[in-house]
């Protein structure tokens, strides 16, 4: 039996053909197919670079779920692995829009992933002037604010 | 540690100097400051006049004694940050300290910490 596709259109114009089961790991997708079925799904905010990436998480997902009933805590252990993999090799300014689209397109699996990916970025920071070189993070307080902050918020160590 | 910084490096050049983080709107921020510790969270407090306040929407605090460099901070921590949160939407609340040591926090304390749990309808 030939699997049902969908077609997603980027910002751009570019048109995605994409199984239906790989598009319906987005909540919304998944509505939009109920509602207008047979029709293109126009995503105006999302530029072709990511939404190459979320269907290409979308497909590894979709992939790994189907393993049916027989998925082991090892082949979901792998699914972890290559998640981290994934956001590893995006550049700030790109991990940043997979997080707006996944949220946009609700694909909670993907934020989480792409929200514990700029977490973990912040957690290996040793300090607040870390993290602002790290993101470019425009400290916009005196010193005495900052100060302020620190006594007002009395800083676990 | 070396390693990580030259990351850190490759991370910045490759953002131009951009800011990349802030064009998310604050629940997504307070999504990613959900999933670090409470403790790092708090230090993002000092980032930036937009960060001052992000962390204290994040709708869990895990902190113990042994976070603090003393008790009374412990304390005065833990009562303004419920003070803050009478009308958020907290939904944990864990706190870690050590009943036989000299500073257990007194019974009446965590009652109060326990009322205004129950009444912010923690779980």
């Amino acid at each position: 039996m030939s699997k049902k596709m969908i077609v997603l259109k980027s910002s751009e114009g570019v048109s995605f053909v994409v199984e239906e089961a790989v598009a319906r790991q987005s909540k919304i997708i998944s509505f939009l197919v109920e509602e207008f079925p047979d029709r293109e799904l126009p995503l105006t905010n999302m530029t072709s670079e990511i939404l190459r990436k979320t269907i290409e998480y979308c497909k590894k997902h979709v992939v790994e779920d189907d393993g049916g009933g027989d998925s082991s805590s090892s082949s979901s252990g792998d699914l972890k692995e290559w998640d981290v993999k994934f956001v590893a090799e995006i550049d700030q300014p790109r991990l940043m829009d997979l997080l707006m689209a996944a949220n946009y397109l609700d694909i909670p699996s993907l934020l989480d992933v792409t929200c514990q990916k700029v977490a973990d970025t912040i957690a290996a920071c040793n300090d607040e002037k870390e993290i602002r070189a790290t993101f470019n993070i425009e400290n916009d307080f005196t010193e005495e604010e900052v100060e302020a902050i620190r006594m007002e918020n009395q800083y676990p160590i | 540690m070396d390693e990580y910084r030259d990351e850190c490096r490759r991370f910045k050049k490759r953002s131009r100097s951009v800011d990349w983080i802030s064009i998310l709107p604050d629940c997504l921020l307070c999504q990613i400051l959900s999933n670090l510790p409470t403790k790092d969270a708090v230090k993002t407090s000092a980032l930036s006049t937009r960060w001052r306040n992000l962390w204290k929407h994040v709708p869990s605090l895990d902190l113990g004694i042994i976070d603090f460099p003393n008790y009374t901070t412990f304390l005065t921590f833990v009562d303004s940050f419920l003070d803050f949160n009478t009308e958020s939407c907290l939904h944990e609340f864990k706190l870690k300290y050590d009943c036989d040591g000299e500073h257990a926090p007194e019974i009446d304390l965590l009652s109060r910490w326990i009322n205004t749990a129950v009444e912010q309808k923690i779980y």
